[in-house]
């Protein structure tokens, strides 16, 4: 008897403790990408979590699972970065080294490519695109030249060590060989590509780790050197676009920076400068200093509707948010997204 | 009366009369004793397990993180507590690693264990070395090689063959006189890891073989005891394990390609002396350990193309532990270890205690670690107060311990107090059984890696304290033939600086992150029924466990309250196992997880679903004359060839077997 009111006993705890918990409810995802924007989260290493966010700005809804519906499976391991050329949207993909291309009106996969040479992941970082061709900065020491019709990589030109972020001045690329990998000895150069000869014309000397790299307005080229991220700071640079060389290097602190109109936002220690690309002079040191920004990892600017965006990633461990400012540095609204917000595109 | 206590003390049963009949009298609470677990020798063949990670995973309470099975990392955290607050002891002696802090229990091997003890909380072994005293539990492994054996000579042997490339060779031979015994280990083991695997990919399924998942393994070793006199045992013994194998990381989607390996060569070599008194029987101990990793990547993409990392570490620890017994010389001369006579002695309090210090260094070829070395200091001092059948413990731990980095002006100093009291009785209403109390306080430092990495590592770590409340209550029943027994307990943790870490390079790398504070409730149940007929034995054994692990950080933040990564709020295993006449057996066993979470935000994003697996085994036994026996056993593991992983994306091995042949002479 007393056997059984044990028992009686323990079952009653067991089921105390059983409770089950409802899985989160799934959106689908529009068939025509309109007032709304597309959000590439870049997950973490080895966790295989990329993803496409997409915000409905009518309904105020944001759905984590846009690249599974679409393509019916997972985006992969680190998203670098997601561009828009033409029809097509293009997102980078690096730890599964590969090129996701996707139909830009519909969201839909288009391909995928693999970036793989001699057993070894290529580890692709950024892409830019130049009349027909994308180039395809790879983490093994090359531009990869691929054909935006066909998806075949037509050459392969070798660059500096780790080349990271790049961009675009006149038929010049310019890349950013940030060595990363090969801390503490890190590269310090730029390598500048012609893109119609598909060859590096030169490696201009900048300073350590390079990264973060823009073109204002007039052509010349704007870089963050990121340092040692201890004894060396990191610096802003300019580059003059036709003499390949470093103009001037500014005594402040930058991690990342991106064009708006004739200034650039200048990313450091999560708040926003504001620096003046005709003057060359920092306008503002606290342009945005938001507190409730817990990481500030990003920001693109939108040219058409003059907005800023910030890419909050939350300690990088938490899903992240965007904030939208106006030019002048107020706030406008916030979304919710996916794990380490990387890139956005806007639709009308 | 110090005896029982003692998860490792069975080479000493056969000291002499006289201990023996005073060990008779306090292993009569052993089975209910502490808040102990275990596994004998039958039960370990029963189970054929790889290695002792896998053996964990039948302990309530605790929660594996197994990398992929076969030669993969393994780690545990019990109750929700970091697995560093885990003490190891094999025979006595600590295994210890300053620079992770935990040890790859897929490194220790099985077919050496006789006995293997887990204690969450109070851990009581006379032979235990003062560290694990003050742990917030501890693992016990007590081997074949380092116990006093019959005077004769002994072999245990084995050969297994099995899925993936499995090979498996053991040998150990143990000479054994009245008054010494000496033994010498060798095992090699490898499998070349490649099994098939199928993951969920959206709507798709994404199959894959496994690659550079190999691994070859050797270990070595001698161990020797001597008696001295009629009370005293000095031990030495040396073991060395050396290791070679691929790290295939998680599964990358599109992407096959892993270029990486870990190497480590340890050796560790351990000596004793203890005085079995029945006064004051007292240890004294030393171990040194040395230990090299060299983490290699063949094609990172550096300027030399490759990675070469190489660690060194070295740890030197020695100490004394003593029990005072509330037994006095004239009594053990006139009444001639009578046993009424000790037994009316229980009302007098014991004593017990002991000192150790500790010295690890890190040494490596990167110039970024500055060879981070170590002093600890840690003491301990308890008393004990028996009555016919309860018993109260009060102990205060102290840990003192100072780094200091080469060239950086990095030094850190704390001081930590950590008392234990435990109250504890046999059934004295039928109906509420036996019931403890317990309440601990221990700390973790943290590791090199923690604290000195350059690339992650973070200066700003804080010791983790984990404070533990803990009431059982423990039943036993016999009802016709059957036995059966029931433990449950309750327990709040609430665990302090709490450091957690999350792989996110790979295995070797790890981001480190102080969540700051952490609560665990839970609960443990574990059932237990025998049944005897002539010929045949049943036995089943159920373990639950409910932890609710919950991030108290930050109340601000998106994770406040929510499950800390990688820990299941529940926990079941289960065997069946059938012998008959002692020769023949077949078990059948299995574990089922809940849902656990990759990350601290329990998002679906995040969560890992959770999963139940079955395990096979059947032997049987031909003995011969002389003592010598062949046992053959096949087992099976994953019988349902399920997709599983315990880590996100480090998916486990699917139907795998096993077929072993093991000689002894006993």
């Amino acid at each position: 008897m007393q056997f059984i009111k044990y028992i009686l006993l323990i079952s009653l705890f067991a089921v105390f403790f059983s409770c089950k918990k409802e899985n989160e409810e799934t959106i689908e995802s529009p068939a025509i990408l309109k007032n709304g924007m597309l959000v590439l989260n870049e997950g973490l290493f080895q966790l295989n979590n990329a993803s496409l966010t997409w915000v409905d700005f009518g309904s105020g809804t944001t759905n984590d699972q846009f690249f599974t519906q679409k393509a019916g499976r997972l985006l992969g391991d680190t998203g670098n970065e997601m561009l828009r050329y033409g029809n097509k949207i293009y997102i980078v993909v690096n730890v599964s080294s590969t090129i996701e291309v996707l139909d830009a009106i519909t969201g839909n996969s288009i391909k995928q490519i693999s970036m793989q040479a001699n057993g070894n992941s290529k580890q692709p970082r950024s892409i830019r695109f130049f009349g027909s061709k994308a180039f395809i900065s790879c983490f093994d020491g090359f531009v990869d030249v691929m054909d935006t019709a066909t998806f075949q990589i037509e050459s392969r030109i070798p660059v500096g060590l780790n080349p990271d972020q790049m961009t675009i001045s006149g038929q010049y690329l310019f890349v950013s060989n940030s060595g990363g990998l090969n801390a503490p000895v890190m590269d310090s150069t730029i390598s500048v590509i012609d893109m119609i000869a598909k060859s590096e014309l030169t490696k201009i000397v900048v300073g350590k780790n390079p990264g973060s790299i823009v073109t204002d307005y007039e052509g010349d080229v704007y870089v963050v050197t990121r340092g040692n991220y201890s004894t060396i700071p990191s610096r802003l640079n300019k580059i003059d676009q036709d003499e390949f060389i470093v103009l001037d290097s500014y005594d402040f602190d930058a991690s990342k920076i991106t064009l708006m109109n004739n200034r650039l936002l200048i990313l450091n220690n999560n708040k926003v400068m504001l620096f003046n690309t005709d003057t060359d002079q920092l306008l503002d040191d606290n342009f945005i200093n938001n507190p409730t920004i817990n990481t500030l990892s990003n920001m693109y600017f939108r040219s058409s509707s003059q907005q800023i965006y910030l890419f909050d990633s939350k300690g990088y461990t938490n899903t992240g948010n965007i904030l939208k400012y106006n030019v002048n540095g107020d706030f406008m609204s916030q979304y919710h997204v996916g794990l380490n917000p990387n890139s956005i595109l806007i639709y009308d | 009366m110090f005896l029982i206590l003692a998860s490792s003390a069975s080479f000493a049963q056969r000291l002499d009369h006289q201990l023996d009949t005073l060990e008779v009298i306090d292993l009569r609470m052993e089975n209910e004793n502490l808040q102990v677990q275990k596994l004998n020798k039958a039960q370990i063949t029963a189970l054929q397990p790889e290695d002792v990670g896998q053996l964990l995973q039948r302990f309530v309470g605790v929660s594996l993180k197994s990398y992929g099975g076969l030669g993969g990392m393994k780690t545990i955290s019990v109750r929700g507590i970091n697995g560093n607050q885990t003490g190891i002891v094999v025979d006595g002696f600590s295994l210890q690693n300053a620079q992770t802090g935990q040890l790859d229990f897929s490194n220790i091997q099985t077919e050496s264990i006789e006995k293997i003890t887990l204690s969450i909380g109070g851990s009581q072994g006379f032979l235990n070395p003062i560290s694990a005293l003050i742990g917030g539990s501890c693992l016990s492994i007590e081997t074949f090689e380092s116990t006093f054996g019959m005077p004769t000579y002994q072999v245990r042997s084995a050969l297994k063959g099995g899925s993936f490339g499995q090979i498996d060779s053991y040998l150990a031979v143990k000479m054994n006189n009245q008054r010494s015994f000496f033994s010498l280990m060798g095992k090699y083991r490898e499998a070349n890891g490649k099994y098939n695997f199928e993951i969920e990919n959206g709507n798709q399924l994404y199959q894959g073989k496994r690659i550079n998942n190999d691994f070859k393994e050797g270990f070595g070793g001698f161990s020797s005891g001597f008696r001295i006199g009629k009370k005293s045992i000095f031990r030495i013994n040396d073991q060395f394990n050396q290791s070679d194998k691929g790290l295939p990381g998680a599964v990358i989607l599109y992407n096959t390609i892993s270029n990486q390996r870990l190497k480590n060569v340890t050796n560790q070599v351990n000596v004793d002396f203890t005085r079995f008194d029945q006064i004051f029987p007292f240890r004294v101990y030393a171990s040194m350990r040395n230990e090299q990793l060299i983490y290699i990547d063949s094609t990172y993409l550096n300027t030399a193309g490759y990675l070469d990392n190489r660690y060194y570490n070295t740890h030197f620890v020695n100490g004394f532990s003593f029990r005072k017994l509330p037994i006095k010389r004239r009594d053990l001369d006139s009444m001639q270890y009578d046993l009424e006579i000790v037994k009316t002695k229980k009302l007098k309090l014991i004593y017990f205690g002991g000192i150790e210090q500790s010295y690890s260094l890190l040494n490596s070829n990167l110039p970024a670690i500055l060879a981070p070395q170590r002093y600890q200091l840690k003491a301990l001092l308890g008393t004990e107060k028996k009555w016919s059948r309860s018993n109260i413990i009060l102990q205060v731990g102290e840990q003192y311990f100072s780094d200091k980095q080469s060239i950086s002006g990095n030094n850190l100093k704390r001081f930590v107090f950590t008392p234990y009291a435990s109250f504890q009785t046999e059934k004295w209403r039928s109906f509420i059984g036996g019931l403890n109390f317990w309440a601990k306080r221990s700390f973790r430092i943290p590791t090199f890696n923690e604290l000195y990495y350059n690339a992650l590592g973070n200066l700003s770590l804080k010791p983790e304290i984990a404070n533990q409340f803990n009431i059982g209550n423990f039943h036993t029943f016999y009802i016709h033939r059957n036995q059966l027994k029931f433990r449950l307990d309750a327990y709040y943790n609430l665990v302090e600086n709490k450091i957690v870490a999350i792989p996110t390079k790979n295995l070797f790398v790890w981001s480190i992150q102080n969540v700051g504070k952490a609560q665990v409730f839970g609960v443990d149940f574990q059932f237990n029924h025998t049944r005897n007929f002539s010929d045949l034995k049943l036995e089943t054994n159920v373990n639950y466990s409910f932890q609710k692990v919950e991030d108290l950080s930050d109340k601000n933040s998106p994770t406040y309250k929510h499950q800390l990564p990688y820990l299941p709020q529940h926990t079941l295993n289960a065997d069946f196992t059938v012998v008959y006449k002692s020769k023949s057996g077949i078990t059948i066993s299995g574990l089922a997880t809940s849902s656990r979470y990759a990350l601290n935000e329990n998002i679906d994003a995040n969560k890992i679903n959770g999963f139940y697996v079955f395990d096979a085994s059947i032997y049987h036994t031909f003995t011969f004359p002389k003592a010598q026996s062949l046992r053959l056993s096949l087992n099976v593991k994953n019988l349902l060839n399920q997709s599983y992983a315990f880590v996100r994306y480090y998916v486990m091995p699917g139907t795998n077997f096993l077929i072993s042949l093991n000689y002894a002479i006993h």
